[in-house]
């Protein structure tokens, strides 16, 4: 895969370790090393599918050719490449080997003890359905030992924590945006691992339960027509269930009724703010671009006030030229003791500054500025009544759903006292006996998986409630952390509040200069991206009190020359913790490198680096263009001082 | 010359021209100080919700006598310089000959000469003395001097502010809240000062409040 001779070895250092290599060289595919060394060649953890009325767990996975893929097919000693990865957790060695050519584990020793195990490839373990066929392999005893020793309740966390917050991948996806991830992240880590597992348990169950439960009534409903017509035939001895039921059946088709309005006038809702905020965003933008004219006008106006001789210069000059007469002590001077210059002063001889005569009007922007700062104040009310509408409408939605849950639930207990009385008519016919049986099974089997469904909701929901409550501190102290990393990229007061968003759903959002940015489109490419570090990067130094370790490829991408200094202090501020950062670099902008290289030295931090332009794979681009050969032989003297 | 000395050195030629309407002829550099101070304290009282447009220029620090800003010292210097203000003992006045003359096309100019007149009519009618007393009921400065800190923000975190905030809902409970809307700042602030120093009078502990 790459032209290195036999075998690569690096030593990662505490600090920064940079691998740098243009397009193409295989710096992606150095951190797809990594991270299958560490984890294996998953790309997300266990997720809960059916089929076929079989709950199956599987983890996603790469190809699993995806490093045969990338070789040289001309070697002859590809079925023998193979990584080795040594790594720390909570002060015990690791040390792993995997085959490259066929993804398995070949070897692991933790502080120097062998682990014992079947050897087979992952491709067959993945098959496995459950923890009974994988007890005995290598690959099952390290994910076992591994999580132990991290302190997690099961490996896929560890997936999870390493393809999710610790590697920003080319993907480029970000998590903070994400609900999804912020419930995961919350459940794994802000939460007890028992309440972890138990919510997850709990989470899978309701899916699967519900899934049942549907599945047995859409075959019932597949069988009323037959029954229904089956018993139109027949005389009803008992109506007053029908009744009951043909009024629960209206009380639900009004509740449905309602519920679908709400729901319409919820979505209204949501755009509406939608657009109040991107009003408020523009407000905030034409905002700054008054102030910013404001501010060169002031200067302006104090240069033409300030910026002059003083009075009494003309009269000092004179009794210098005049009287030969030095105007601070009133000694005789020389005539050539002090050169006086009509462009200069005969004190410090620097130029007189022009002034600016320019007639300056700033009357109009003040008015601008009030005006928004008006529209500002009642947008910001208009939002906030907004919100809070909102937030009452989503819990009469939940109200009104609660309400139609239990509307069906009586209507299953009615239908199956009809079902019980018709069953005690005369009956003859086998083929309605046979029909009825059925579908009083189904019925039967939807009605328990609805019941374990609703059963294991208010179970969560009581254990949503519990770790709600032990959650407020930790988002205190990780709003205080992405402050702190969030405002040396973007030098405005950030903040990290921990509310409902647009669809009622609690989660954290960035405060950009008190604005909200609930969408990730609120903010610019690059600030996306570093305000999305900055999360990462606080969840890290919130949760560990060991040094870490944060992967990013290519940081410098999408920074414009505003912003590469505060980028690169971001991650020098990681550093501050002895943790270490991994970043691929493809010398597109210098200035950022420069930067962080040379603070990284000035703080005393180690810099390791790759040179992926000679071992890597180079196109004929690469070999043909000497900029970038001396863009890194600039980098690399900077390093190596 | 450095934009804030310029900027602080305009604030100076305001301040003097305010208060030769309330009769203070002359000021000392610690009036010229405790008046600036002031005045960005109580911008963040009354509007609360706005940017307070003197918290970027000022940083005041604490002495014995109370809050100082080193940047007023040197502003005074610069315009005794350039005669636009005259010395005499210390006393600190206009030479109305040299104002400069496109002054008030300062941005927020108005707004700020209309602030410090307020200000100063507010402090006049309380007298000095009574302002001496303030700054040394003033939390923050207390606060600051106890636990030896140098720099005091006027900015909402500020601890003066909290108290004064504080006591304002209890003073707005004893104003008719319809009339609240319609009355200027210095309405507000003179109806204020009455409640808070009446309290005073009385021997009431302004903390209980």
């Amino acid at each position: 895969m790459y032209n290195c001779g036999e075998n690569f070895e690096y030593t990662f250092v505490n600090g920064i370790n940079l691998i740098i290599g243009g397009n193409g060289t295989g710096k992606t595919t150095f951190i797809n090393i990594i991270k299958y060394a560490l984890i294996g060649l998953y790309r997300s953890s266990t997720e809960a599918k059916m089929y076929k009325y079989t709950r199956k767990d599987r983890r996603k996975t790469y190809p699993y050719s995806y490093f045969m893929d990338r070789t040289d097919k001309n070697y002859p000693h590809n079925t023998d490449a193979k990584v080795q990865l040594l790594f720390n957790i909570n002060n015990n060695e690791i040390s792993i080997t995997r085959s490259l050519y066929s993804p398995k584990i070949i070897e692991v020793s933790i502080n120097k003890t062998k682990i014992i195990g079947k050897i087979i490839e992952q491709e067959k373990y993945d098959l496995f359905q459950n923890d009974n066929e994988r007890i005995g392999y290598l690959q099952y005893n390290y994910e076992k030992k591994i999580a132990g020793l991290a302190g997690l309740s099961s490996f896929d966390d560890l997936i999870y924590f390493i393809v999710d917050v610790l590697v920003f991948d080319e993907r480029r996806n970000t998590v903070l945006w994400d609900s999804e991830f912020q419930n995961n992240i919350m459940l794994k880590y802000f939460t007890s691992p028992e309440d972890n597992i138990k919510y997850h348990e709990l989470t899978q169950d309701i899916k699967y339960n519900d899934s049942l439960s549907r599945h047995k009534s859409e075959d019932a409903r597949a069988l009323k027509p037959v029954l229904k017509e089956l018993l139109a035939n027949k005389t009803v001895k008992n109506n007053s269930n029908e009744l009951t039921l043909n009024k629960l059946y209206e009380k639900l088709e009004l509740i449905t009724s309602k519920i679908e309005n709400l729901i319409l006038i919820i979505e209204n809702n949501i755009k509406k703010l939608k657009s109040l905020r991107d009003s408020i965003s523009l407000n905030e933008l034409e905002f700054q671009e008054k102030e910013k004219e404001i501010e060169i006008e002031r200067k302006h106006i104090l240069a033409s006030i300030w910026n002059t001789k003083n009075p009494k210069y003309s009269i000092y000059e004179e009794n210098i030229k005049k009287n030969n007469i030095c105007p601070m002590c009133n000694k005789k001077i020389q005539n050539n003791d002090i050169l006086i210059d009509l462009n200069t002063c005969f004190l410090c001889h620097q130029p007189f500054l022009a002034t600016n005569n320019k007639n300056i009007s700033n009357s109009e922007n003040i008015k601008q500025i009030k005006n928004l700062t008006f529209k500002k104040k009642n947008l910001l009310v208009e939002l906030e009544n907004l919100e809070n509408t909102n937030k009452k409408q989503n819990s009469n939605l939940t109200d009104l759903k609660n309400i139609q849950l239990k509307i069906q639930l009586e209507i299953i207990k009615y239908e199956k006292n009809t079902n019980s009385d018709k069953k005690s008519l005369n009956n003859q016919d086998e083929s309605f006996l046979i029909v009825q049986n059925q579908y009083n099974q189904l019925i039967k089997e939807r009605d328990t998986f609805a019941d374990i469904r609703l059963k294991k909701e208010i179970e969560r929901k009581k254990l949503a409630d519990k770790i709600q409550k032990s959650r407020i501190n930790i988002n205190k102290k990780l709003s205080n952390i992405f402050a702190d990393y969030a405002e040396e990229f973007m030098g405005l007061k950030s903040e990290l509040k921990f509310i409902d968003d647009q669809n009622g759903i609690e989660r954290y959002i960035p405060y950009i200069d008190e604005i909200p940015r609930e969408d990730s489109e609120a903010l610019s490419e690059s600030q996306r991206f570093f305000i999305d570090h900055s999360f990462r990067m606080s969840i890290l130094e919130h949760f560990y009190t060991r040094p870490s370790f944060f992967i990013c490829e290519t940081p410098e991408g999408s920074l414009d020359i505003s912003y590469e200094k505060n980028a690169a202090n971001v991650f020098l501020k990681f550093l501050r913790n002895n943790n270490a950062l991994l970043l691929t670099i493809n010398l597109n902008n210098n200035a950022f490198i420069r930067h962080i290289v040379r603070e990284a030295k000035k703080a005393i931090k180690n810099i390791g680096y790759i040179n992926l332009l000679e071992i890597g794979k180079k196109s004929s681009v690469h070999n043909e263009d000497m900029t970038i050969k001396e863009t890194f032989n600039e980098i690399r003297r900077l390093i190596d001082g | 010359m450095d934009n804030k000395i310029d900027e602080i050195s305009a604030d100076i030629l305001l301040v003097l021209k305010n208060s030769m309407y309330i009769g203070w002829s002359s000021l000392s550099s610690l009036s010229i100080i405790r008046i600036i101070y002031f005045s960005t304290l109580f911008y963040s009282f009354i509007y609360n919700d706005d940017s307070n447009p003197f918290e970027n220029t000022y940083t005041f620090t604490i002495n014995f006598r109370g809050p100082f800003c080193n940047d007023i010292d040197k502003a005074i210097i610069n315009l005794l310089s350039r005669e636009n203000i005259l010395n005499n003992q210390s006393q600190y006045s206009l030479n109305i000959n040299s104002l400069p003359t496109t002054m008030n096309k300062l941005p927020y100019y108005e707004e700020k000469e209309t602030w410090f007149k307020t200000v100063i009519k507010i402090l006049s009618i309380y007298g000095e003395n009574k302002i001496y007393d303030l700054i040394f009921r003033d939390p923050e400065y207390n606060d600051k001097r106890k636990r030896n800190q140098e720099t005091i923000s006027t900015d909402t975190n500020n601890k003066s502010l909290s108290f004064l905030n504080k006591f304002k809902s209890l003073f707005e409970k004893n104003l008719n809240i319809k009339y609240k809307s319609t009355l200027s700042p210095e309405q507000y602030l003179k109806l204020y000062f009455d409640y808070v120093f009446s309290k005073v009078i009385k021997g009431e502990e302004l903390d209980e409040a």
